[in-house]
């Protein structure tokens, strides 16, 4: 489940260049872009997704014994520094504060609509392959999730003629809140309604 | 001393389309460039300023010296590269020492 984290952000990419393209009204014979040696090497090298995977990897090989070692820096702390990034989002936000001007109302009811929509499909999924409750709150929340980290760059790259200005703040300041306030305690409890005994 | 007259060529560009103004640069024959990072301000696509979270607003500041042929080359290459991106192309006269160098 875990490992899903790491790469739900590349059909994420696919599927919104290839709905872009077409929308755009391109031939196929733009597809060589959409995988050129630049976009690659940001979604599958870039920080992030390189410190993702080798945390990854390194919990899994080190196992319990590895986790009592990292516990003081990284389970002890959590909700803190959990805490304190989300803070610091706040500060982020705050500063771009003046890009939803240029988003507009429509665009901001999408951003709290579409992970309604994603969370449904994700749980009538999850539920159907017989998953645990939590299993599927969190296939919901991944399907209700935008990305503001690997998928922004990516785009930058591939679709430079869509605004990062509305993207990165529907998926930064729209869906990312809604989700951690509304989102997450919604789809628990209808995972918990929906979900085996 | 003597002093030797080249162009110097200044490009604010977003960090995502740096990359490809680099090698560019290089493809056509400058000896070298500075790179000057995190550079923010505001032009018609609004405020870009770095937000550490997302690198989509970062900014960089390219300063290269070359001859005026190099330099009419890079002003030339640079304008298809930077559509759709953030960007400021700026040519002016300085003069440098080594004249070999540039």
């Amino acid at each position: 489940m875990v490992a899903m984290l790491a790469v739900m952000e590349t059909p994420a990419i696919i599927t919104g260049l290839l709905l872009a393209r077409r929308s755009l009204g391109q031939a196929s014979s733009d597809r060589e872009s959409v995988f050129s040696p630049q976009v690659l090497r940001q979604v599958f090298l870039c920080g992030s997704v390189v410190l993702l995977a080798g945390s990854f990897m390194i919990g899994w090989t080190t196992g319990d014994g590895g986790m009592q070692i990292m516990a003081p820096l990284l389970k002890e702390p959590f909700q803190a520094v959990l805490a304190i990034f989300l803070l610091d989002m706040g500060l982020l936000v705050g500063k771009r504060l003046g890009d939803f001007g240029q988003v507009g109302k429509q665009l901001v009811m999408f951003g709290i609509y579409m992970p309604l929509i994603g969370a449904a499909i994700g749980m009538a999924a999850a539920a159907a392959i017989g998953l645990s409750v939590g299993g599927i709150t969190l296939v919901a929340v991944l399907a209700a999730s935008a990305s503001y980290i690997v998928v922004p760059a990516a785009m930058r790259l591939s679709l430079p003629q869509a605004n990062p200005a509305i993207y990165v703040t529907l998926s930064l300041a729209v869906t990312f809140p809604f989700n951690l306030a509304v989102g997450i305690p919604l789809y628990h409890a209808i995972a918990g309604m929906i979900g085996p005994a | 001393m003597q002093l030797h007259p080249k162009k110097r060529i200044e490009i604010v560009v977003e960090a995502s389309c740096a990359p490809s103004i680099l090698e560019m640069i290089e493809a056509a024959g400058a000896k070298g460039y500075t790179v000057l990072q995190d550079v923010s301000g505001k032009g018609n696509r609004g405020i870009r300023d770095d937000s550490h979270l997302t690198d989509v607003f970062r900014n960089v500041l390219i300063i290269v010296i070359a001859t005026e042929e190099i330099a009419h080359e890079i002003i030339n290459n640079s304008q298809p590269l930077l559509e759709n991106y953030a960007g400021i192309v700026t040519m002016s006269d300085v003069d440098v020492v080594r004249d070999e160098h540039f």
